[in-house]
Protein backbone atom coordinates (compact mmCIF):
# COMPACT_ATOMS: atom_id res chain seq x y z
CA UNK A 1 0.00 0.00 0.00
CA UNK A 2 2.92 2.45 1.07
CA UNK A 3 4.84 1.53 -1.94
CA UNK A 4 1.71 2.01 -4.31
CA UNK A 5 1.17 5.76 -2.80
CA UNK A 6 4.54 6.88 -3.62
CA UNK A 7 4.70 5.12 -6.57
CA UNK A 8 1.56 7.31 -7.56
CA UNK A 9 3.10 10.25 -5.74
CA UNK A 10 5.86 10.21 -8.23
CA UNK A 11 4.07 9.36 -11.18
CA UNK A 12 2.06 12.94 -10.05
CA UNK A 13 5.31 15.16 -9.39
CA UNK A 14 6.96 14.06 -12.71
CA UNK A 15 3.53 14.28 -14.26
CA UNK A 16 3.02 17.46 -13.05
CA UNK A 17 6.74 18.60 -13.66
CA UNK A 18 6.38 18.31 -17.07
CA UNK A 19 3.21 19.98 -18.20
CA UNK A 20 4.10 22.98 -16.04
CA UNK A 21 7.09 22.86 -17.88
CA UNK A 22 5.49 22.88 -21.07
CA UNK A 23 3.30 25.70 -19.79
CA UNK A 24 5.52 27.81 -18.29
CA UNK A 25 7.35 27.42 -22.03
CA UNK A 26 4.67 28.48 -24.18
CA UNK A 27 3.95 31.06 -21.68
CA UNK A 28 7.07 32.37 -22.27
CA UNK A 29 7.96 32.26 -18.36
CA UNK A 30 10.37 30.17 -18.71
CA UNK A 31 12.70 32.21 -21.40
CA UNK A 32 15.03 33.73 -18.80
CA UNK A 33 15.45 30.51 -17.85
CA UNK A 34 15.50 29.10 -21.23
CA UNK A 35 18.15 32.10 -22.02
CA UNK A 36 20.79 30.97 -19.39
CA UNK A 37 21.03 27.44 -20.41
CA UNK A 38 21.20 28.42 -24.14
CA UNK A 39 24.24 31.05 -23.80
CA UNK A 40 26.27 28.99 -21.30
CA UNK A 41 26.06 25.82 -24.25
CA UNK A 42 26.24 27.83 -27.15
CA UNK A 43 30.33 28.14 -26.62
CA UNK A 44 30.19 24.46 -25.88
CA UNK A 45 28.54 23.79 -29.14
CA UNK A 46 30.85 26.42 -31.13
CA UNK A 47 34.09 24.78 -30.03
CA UNK A 48 32.88 21.02 -30.60
CA UNK A 49 31.64 22.24 -33.66
CA UNK A 50 35.13 23.97 -35.04
CA UNK A 51 37.04 21.32 -34.02
CA UNK A 52 35.18 18.67 -35.38
CA UNK A 53 35.03 20.23 -38.57
CA UNK A 54 37.94 20.41 -40.50
CA UNK A 55 36.52 23.08 -42.74
CA UNK A 56 36.15 25.10 -39.27
CA UNK A 57 39.79 25.49 -38.19
CA UNK A 58 40.77 28.66 -39.27
CA UNK A 59 42.28 31.33 -37.76
CA UNK A 60 40.36 34.39 -36.82
CA UNK A 61 42.06 36.84 -39.87
CA UNK A 62 40.93 34.06 -42.44
CA UNK A 63 37.23 33.83 -40.83
CA UNK A 64 37.35 38.31 -40.87
CA UNK A 65 38.36 37.82 -44.42
CA UNK A 66 35.32 35.60 -45.68
CA UNK A 67 32.96 37.94 -43.53
CA UNK A 68 34.55 40.81 -45.68
CA UNK A 69 34.07 38.57 -48.73
CA UNK A 70 30.50 37.79 -47.81
CA UNK A 71 29.49 41.43 -47.48
CA UNK A 72 30.78 42.00 -50.53
CA UNK A 73 28.92 39.53 -52.40
CA UNK A 74 25.37 40.96 -50.93
CA UNK A 75 26.50 43.91 -52.44
CA UNK A 76 27.33 42.71 -55.81
CA UNK A 77 23.76 40.25 -55.05
CA UNK A 78 21.91 43.25 -54.51
CA UNK A 79 23.57 45.16 -57.84
CA UNK A 80 22.77 41.69 -60.00
CA UNK A 81 18.86 42.08 -58.52
CA UNK A 82 18.62 45.39 -60.10
CA UNK A 83 19.79 43.91 -63.25
CA UNK A 84 17.29 41.37 -63.24
CA UNK A 85 14.56 43.61 -62.15
CA UNK A 86 15.28 45.66 -65.09
CA UNK A 87 15.15 42.67 -67.55
CA UNK A 88 11.93 41.82 -66.58
CA UNK A 89 9.99 44.66 -66.52
CA UNK A 90 7.76 43.44 -69.78
CA UNK A 91 6.48 41.15 -67.26
CA UNK A 92 2.71 42.27 -65.33
CA UNK A 93 4.28 41.24 -61.94
CA UNK A 94 7.53 43.50 -61.99
CA UNK A 95 5.84 46.14 -60.31
CA UNK A 96 5.06 44.09 -57.04
CA UNK A 97 8.93 43.65 -57.72
CA UNK A 98 9.18 46.86 -57.33
CA UNK A 99 7.16 48.06 -54.83
CA UNK A 100 8.74 44.92 -52.43
CA UNK A 101 12.52 46.13 -53.17
CA UNK A 102 11.34 49.69 -52.54
CA UNK A 103 9.65 48.82 -48.90
CA UNK A 104 12.35 46.11 -48.19
CA UNK A 105 15.88 46.28 -47.13
CA UNK A 106 18.15 43.35 -45.73
CA UNK A 107 21.34 43.19 -44.69
CA UNK A 108 23.14 39.96 -43.42
CA UNK A 109 23.99 38.56 -39.62
CA UNK A 110 26.94 36.28 -39.59
CA UNK A 111 26.15 33.16 -37.77
CA UNK A 112 28.26 30.24 -36.41
CA UNK A 113 26.94 26.82 -37.08
CA UNK A 114 26.97 25.52 -32.94
CA UNK A 115 25.02 21.98 -33.94
CA UNK A 116 22.99 20.08 -36.09
CA UNK A 117 19.61 17.78 -35.95
CA UNK A 118 20.47 15.02 -33.75
CA UNK A 119 18.11 13.26 -35.80
CA UNK A 120 20.01 12.61 -39.20
CA UNK A 121 16.74 12.02 -41.61
CA UNK A 122 16.33 16.21 -40.44
CA UNK A 123 18.85 18.82 -42.03
CA UNK A 124 18.51 21.83 -39.98
CA UNK A 125 21.70 23.72 -38.30
CA UNK A 126 21.55 25.81 -34.99
CA UNK A 127 23.31 28.51 -35.31
CA UNK A 128 24.31 30.93 -32.66
CA UNK A 129 22.42 34.83 -33.81
CA UNK A 130 19.01 35.23 -32.80
CA UNK A 131 16.32 37.55 -32.47
CA UNK A 132 18.78 39.92 -30.69
CA UNK A 133 20.91 40.35 -33.72
CA UNK A 134 17.74 41.10 -36.26
CA UNK A 135 17.13 37.13 -37.26
CA UNK A 136 13.92 36.77 -38.05
CA UNK A 137 11.84 33.70 -38.53
CA UNK A 138 11.31 32.49 -42.52
CA UNK A 139 14.61 34.68 -43.27
CA UNK A 140 16.84 32.99 -46.08
CA UNK A 141 19.98 32.13 -44.93
CA UNK A 142 23.40 32.05 -47.39
CA UNK A 143 26.98 31.65 -47.93
CA UNK A 144 29.60 32.64 -50.02
CA UNK A 145 28.20 33.43 -54.04
CA UNK A 146 24.60 34.25 -53.10
CA UNK A 147 24.28 30.25 -52.63
CA UNK A 148 20.77 30.16 -50.42
CA UNK A 149 20.84 26.79 -48.07
CA UNK A 150 17.90 27.29 -46.15
CA UNK A 151 15.79 29.51 -44.04
CA UNK A 152 14.67 30.11 -40.29
CA UNK A 153 12.58 28.07 -39.03
CA UNK A 154 12.78 29.08 -35.79
CA UNK A 155 14.17 31.53 -33.47
CA UNK A 156 15.25 32.47 -29.92
CA UNK A 157 16.83 35.66 -28.70
CA UNK A 158 20.06 34.09 -28.85
CA UNK A 159 20.08 31.40 -32.07
CA UNK A 160 17.91 30.00 -34.32
CA UNK A 161 17.64 26.89 -36.50
CA UNK A 162 17.90 26.91 -39.84
CA UNK A 163 16.07 24.48 -42.17
CA UNK A 164 18.71 23.63 -45.37
CA UNK A 165 17.39 23.42 -48.45
CA UNK A 166 17.88 19.17 -49.02
CA UNK A 167 15.50 19.04 -46.47
CA UNK A 168 11.95 16.98 -47.42
CA UNK A 169 10.42 19.86 -45.65
CA UNK A 170 12.08 23.11 -47.05
CA UNK A 171 10.27 24.58 -50.30
CA UNK A 172 11.51 27.25 -52.52
CA UNK A 173 10.09 28.66 -55.47
CA UNK A 174 12.83 28.92 -58.71
CA UNK A 175 13.88 30.30 -61.78
CA UNK A 176 16.38 28.99 -64.54
CA UNK A 177 18.71 31.69 -64.82
CA UNK A 178 18.99 31.03 -68.38
CA UNK A 179 15.55 31.04 -69.28
CA UNK A 180 13.65 33.74 -66.89
CA UNK A 181 9.97 31.99 -67.90
CA UNK A 182 11.41 28.47 -66.72
CA UNK A 183 9.98 28.56 -63.22
CA UNK A 184 9.36 25.69 -60.61
CA UNK A 185 9.09 25.01 -57.43
CA UNK A 186 12.11 23.49 -55.45
CA UNK A 187 11.89 21.05 -52.51
CA UNK A 188 14.42 19.33 -50.76
CA UNK A 189 15.09 15.41 -51.45
CA UNK A 190 16.27 13.36 -48.30
CA UNK A 191 19.36 15.44 -47.43
CA UNK A 192 20.99 15.00 -50.65
CA UNK A 193 19.89 17.11 -53.44
CA UNK A 194 17.48 19.27 -54.52
CA UNK A 195 14.36 17.98 -56.69
CA UNK A 196 12.33 21.16 -59.32
CA UNK A 197 8.75 20.26 -60.37
CA UNK A 198 5.97 22.15 -61.76
CA UNK A 199 8.38 23.23 -64.90
CA UNK A 200 5.84 24.04 -67.60
CA UNK A 201 6.90 21.24 -70.74
CA UNK A 202 6.85 24.17 -73.04
CA UNK A 203 10.12 25.67 -71.34
CA UNK A 204 13.93 24.69 -72.34
CA UNK A 205 15.97 23.90 -69.76
CA UNK A 206 19.28 21.84 -69.92
CA UNK A 207 21.62 20.03 -67.45
CA UNK A 208 24.52 22.99 -66.08
CA UNK A 209 21.44 25.95 -65.91
CA UNK A 210 21.31 27.86 -62.69
CA UNK A 211 18.57 27.58 -60.93
CA UNK A 212 17.54 31.07 -58.38
CA UNK A 213 14.87 32.31 -56.27
CA UNK A 214 12.25 33.76 -58.26
CA UNK A 215 11.42 36.61 -55.27
CA UNK A 216 7.90 34.74 -55.62
CA UNK A 217 8.22 34.14 -51.65
CA UNK A 218 7.91 37.80 -50.04
CA UNK A 219 10.75 37.13 -47.50
CA UNK A 220 13.11 35.51 -50.16
CA UNK A 221 14.58 38.19 -52.18
CA UNK A 222 15.09 37.21 -55.95
CA UNK A 223 18.28 36.02 -57.34
CA UNK A 224 19.66 33.72 -54.68
CA UNK A 225 21.38 30.45 -56.34
CA UNK A 226 19.47 27.17 -55.04
CA UNK A 227 21.50 24.89 -57.33
CA UNK A 228 22.58 23.33 -60.71
CA UNK A 229 20.09 21.29 -62.99
CA UNK A 230 21.88 18.03 -62.86
CA UNK A 231 19.20 15.57 -65.31
CA UNK A 232 15.55 16.63 -66.61
CA UNK A 233 12.95 14.25 -66.17
CA UNK A 234 10.36 14.69 -69.18
CA UNK A 235 7.22 12.93 -70.16
CA UNK A 236 5.22 12.90 -73.67
CA UNK A 237 1.88 14.24 -73.05
CA UNK A 238 2.62 15.75 -69.60
CA UNK A 239 1.73 19.29 -68.55
CA UNK A 240 5.17 19.78 -66.41
CA UNK A 241 8.44 18.35 -66.57
CA UNK A 242 10.82 17.96 -63.28
CA UNK A 243 14.76 18.30 -63.09
CA UNK A 244 16.85 16.93 -60.08
CA UNK A 245 19.28 19.88 -58.90
CA UNK A 246 22.48 19.67 -57.50
CA UNK A 247 22.79 21.67 -54.65
CA UNK A 248 26.22 23.85 -54.38
CA UNK A 249 26.97 23.81 -50.82
CA UNK A 250 28.13 20.41 -48.59
CA UNK A 251 25.64 20.57 -45.21
CA UNK A 252 28.59 18.45 -43.81
CA UNK A 253 31.25 21.50 -44.81
CA UNK A 254 29.22 24.60 -43.07
CA UNK A 255 30.09 26.40 -40.61
CA UNK A 256 29.30 30.07 -41.69
CA UNK A 257 26.68 31.42 -42.94
CA UNK A 258 24.65 34.95 -43.21
CA UNK A 259 21.27 35.09 -42.14
CA UNK A 260 19.92 37.78 -44.46
CA UNK A 261 17.60 40.11 -42.43
CA UNK A 262 14.50 42.92 -42.98
CA UNK A 263 15.15 46.68 -41.62
CA UNK A 264 12.44 48.01 -39.71
CA UNK B 1 28.53 9.10 -4.01
CA UNK B 2 26.04 6.36 -5.81
CA UNK B 3 24.62 8.64 -7.82
CA UNK B 4 27.65 10.58 -9.39
CA UNK B 5 28.37 7.72 -11.99
CA UNK B 6 25.00 8.33 -13.55
CA UNK B 7 25.07 11.54 -13.30
CA UNK B 8 28.28 11.96 -15.28
CA UNK B 9 27.16 9.42 -17.64
CA UNK B 10 23.33 11.40 -18.17
CA UNK B 11 25.29 15.06 -18.43
CA UNK B 12 27.64 13.18 -21.04
CA UNK B 13 25.37 11.58 -23.14
CA UNK B 14 23.26 14.81 -23.40
CA UNK B 15 26.56 16.87 -24.61
CA UNK B 16 27.47 13.96 -26.73
CA UNK B 17 24.33 14.16 -28.56
CA UNK B 18 23.59 17.67 -28.58
CA UNK B 19 27.36 18.92 -29.97
CA UNK B 20 29.48 15.78 -31.07
CA UNK B 21 27.53 13.14 -32.70
CA UNK B 22 25.36 15.13 -35.10
CA UNK B 23 28.82 17.17 -36.37
CA UNK B 24 30.56 13.40 -36.96
CA UNK B 25 30.40 12.22 -40.32
CA UNK B 26 28.75 9.21 -40.76
CA UNK B 27 25.99 9.79 -38.30
CA UNK B 28 26.27 7.60 -35.65
CA UNK B 29 24.36 7.65 -32.69
CA UNK B 30 21.42 9.69 -32.64
CA UNK B 31 19.12 9.60 -29.55
CA UNK B 32 20.98 6.46 -28.91
CA UNK B 33 23.39 8.12 -26.28
CA UNK B 34 20.82 9.53 -24.20
CA UNK B 35 18.48 6.50 -23.89
CA UNK B 36 20.74 4.26 -22.55
CA UNK B 37 22.08 6.31 -19.88
CA UNK B 38 18.64 7.02 -18.66
CA UNK B 39 17.58 2.72 -18.91
CA UNK B 40 21.26 2.24 -17.30
CA UNK B 41 20.46 4.77 -14.45
CA UNK B 42 16.62 2.90 -14.52
CA UNK B 43 18.07 -0.11 -14.29
CA UNK B 44 20.81 0.89 -11.49
CA UNK B 45 17.59 1.26 -9.40
CA UNK B 46 17.51 4.71 -9.00
CA UNK B 47 14.14 5.70 -10.90
CA UNK B 48 13.94 9.28 -9.40
CA UNK B 49 17.07 10.19 -10.80
CA UNK B 50 16.23 8.65 -14.18
CA UNK B 51 12.64 10.23 -14.37
CA UNK B 52 14.44 13.57 -13.49
CA UNK B 53 17.36 12.75 -15.93
CA UNK B 54 14.59 12.25 -17.98
CA UNK B 55 12.65 15.68 -17.78
CA UNK B 56 16.09 17.97 -17.85
CA UNK B 57 17.77 15.76 -21.07
CA UNK B 58 14.79 16.70 -22.84
CA UNK B 59 13.90 19.88 -22.07
CA UNK B 60 17.91 20.65 -22.63
CA UNK B 61 17.13 18.84 -26.17
CA UNK B 62 13.84 20.45 -26.83
CA UNK B 63 15.93 24.15 -27.00
CA UNK B 64 18.30 23.05 -29.11
CA UNK B 65 15.54 21.36 -31.41
CA UNK B 66 13.74 22.55 -34.63
CA UNK B 67 10.65 20.07 -32.83
CA UNK B 68 8.12 21.45 -31.43
CA UNK B 69 9.00 22.61 -27.80
CA UNK B 70 8.05 19.34 -25.69
CA UNK B 71 8.80 16.90 -27.66
CA UNK B 72 12.08 15.42 -26.64
CA UNK B 73 10.84 15.89 -23.21
CA UNK B 74 7.99 13.76 -23.62
CA UNK B 75 9.42 11.19 -25.22
CA UNK B 76 12.17 10.67 -22.56
CA UNK B 77 10.02 10.64 -19.65
CA UNK B 78 7.46 8.15 -21.25
CA UNK B 79 10.06 5.96 -22.40
CA UNK B 80 11.27 5.75 -18.67
CA UNK B 81 8.01 5.45 -17.55
CA UNK B 82 6.76 2.74 -19.36
CA UNK B 83 10.53 0.94 -19.78
CA UNK B 84 10.05 1.24 -15.28
CA UNK B 85 6.78 -0.67 -15.74
CA UNK B 86 7.67 -3.36 -18.16
CA UNK B 87 11.04 -3.88 -15.64
CA UNK B 88 8.87 -4.11 -12.67
CA UNK B 89 5.72 -6.59 -14.43
CA UNK B 90 7.31 -8.33 -17.03
CA UNK B 91 11.49 -8.88 -16.16
CA UNK B 92 11.90 -11.40 -14.07
CA UNK B 93 15.75 -11.71 -14.46
CA UNK B 94 18.71 -9.43 -14.28
CA UNK B 95 20.26 -10.79 -16.92
CA UNK B 96 22.52 -9.28 -20.76
CA UNK B 97 19.29 -10.30 -22.46
CA UNK B 98 16.28 -8.84 -19.91
CA UNK B 99 18.69 -5.57 -20.24
CA UNK B 100 19.03 -5.85 -23.84
CA UNK B 101 15.73 -6.49 -24.76
CA UNK B 102 14.73 -3.37 -22.34
CA UNK B 103 17.32 -0.79 -24.05
CA UNK B 104 15.95 -1.84 -27.89
CA UNK B 105 12.64 -1.32 -26.47
CA UNK B 106 13.51 1.75 -24.91
CA UNK B 107 15.03 3.54 -28.08
CA UNK B 108 12.09 2.00 -30.76
CA UNK B 109 9.82 3.82 -27.92
CA UNK B 110 12.29 6.86 -27.76
CA UNK B 111 11.83 7.19 -31.57
CA UNK B 112 8.25 6.35 -31.91
CA UNK B 113 7.37 8.85 -29.08
CA UNK B 114 9.40 11.54 -30.74
CA UNK B 115 7.54 11.00 -34.12
CA UNK B 116 3.68 11.12 -31.97
CA UNK B 117 4.65 14.41 -30.04
CA UNK B 118 6.30 16.28 -32.44
CA UNK B 119 3.18 16.06 -34.48
CA UNK B 120 0.57 17.07 -31.78
CA UNK B 121 2.89 19.58 -31.00
CA UNK B 122 2.60 20.86 -34.11
CA UNK B 123 -1.26 21.92 -33.09
CA UNK B 124 0.52 24.11 -30.72
CA UNK B 125 3.13 25.36 -33.06
CA UNK B 126 2.59 24.88 -36.51
CA UNK B 127 5.67 26.77 -37.49
CA UNK B 128 7.70 24.06 -35.94
CA UNK B 129 8.99 21.24 -38.02
CA UNK B 130 7.56 17.43 -37.24
CA UNK B 131 9.55 13.80 -37.44
CA UNK B 132 8.32 12.77 -41.34
CA UNK B 133 7.64 9.56 -41.01
CA UNK B 134 9.03 7.68 -44.30
CA UNK B 135 11.54 4.94 -45.14
CA UNK B 136 14.62 6.60 -43.96
CA UNK B 137 13.33 7.48 -40.93
CA UNK B 138 12.14 3.79 -39.98
CA UNK B 139 15.69 2.58 -41.92
CA UNK B 140 17.21 4.86 -39.32
CA UNK B 141 14.97 4.03 -36.07
CA UNK B 142 16.45 0.36 -36.78
CA UNK B 143 19.75 1.04 -37.03
CA UNK B 144 19.74 3.44 -34.44
CA UNK B 145 18.33 0.75 -32.34
CA UNK B 146 20.94 -1.94 -33.28
CA UNK B 147 23.85 0.29 -32.16
CA UNK B 148 22.19 1.37 -29.11
CA UNK B 149 22.03 -2.25 -28.53
CA UNK B 150 25.30 -2.71 -28.88
CA UNK B 151 26.62 0.31 -26.84
CA UNK B 152 24.31 -0.87 -23.88
CA UNK B 153 26.83 -4.27 -24.28
CA UNK B 154 29.64 -2.00 -23.45
CA UNK B 155 28.00 -0.16 -20.83
CA UNK B 156 26.56 -3.57 -19.25
CA UNK B 157 30.31 -5.23 -19.61
CA UNK B 158 31.86 -1.93 -17.94
CA UNK B 159 29.27 -2.02 -15.37
CA UNK B 160 30.20 -5.79 -14.40
CA UNK B 161 33.91 -5.45 -14.51
CA UNK B 162 33.21 -2.65 -11.92
CA UNK B 163 31.66 -4.86 -9.36
CA UNK B 164 28.66 -3.27 -9.94
CA UNK B 165 25.17 -4.90 -9.71
CA UNK B 166 21.57 -4.38 -10.53
CA UNK B 167 18.87 -4.05 -8.43
CA UNK B 168 15.41 -4.98 -8.54
CA UNK B 169 12.90 -2.18 -8.34
CA UNK B 170 11.66 -2.25 -4.32
CA UNK B 171 9.56 0.31 -2.20
CA UNK B 172 12.34 1.71 -0.66
CA UNK B 173 13.71 3.24 -4.19
CA UNK B 174 11.67 5.44 -3.64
Amino acid sequence: MTERVSQRRVALVISSTVVAVLLLHYLGALRPVERVIVRALLPVGRWTASWLNPTARTSSREATARVAALGQRIAELNVENAQLRSAFEAVTEADEQDRFLATHQFEGVTARIVTRSADPTSEFITVDRGARTGVRHDAPAIVAGGVIVGRVIAVTDDDARVLLSTDNRSSFTGVSLKTPTAQGVITGARGLSLTMELIPQSESITPGDIIVTSGVDSSVPRGLVLGEIDRIEKQDGALFQSASLRPLYQSARLDVITILTVAR
Amino acid sequence: MRRLVPIALLVLALLATLFITPNLQPRLFSTGLLVPALLFTLLLGDTLLALRGAVVSGFVMDLFSALPFGSHLLAYVLTVAVTRWIFRTRITNRSLLAYLSLVGLGSLLAHLLLLISSHLGRLIDSRAISVALSGPWITFVVTDTFRTMILAILIYALVRLSGRRYVTLTAHEF
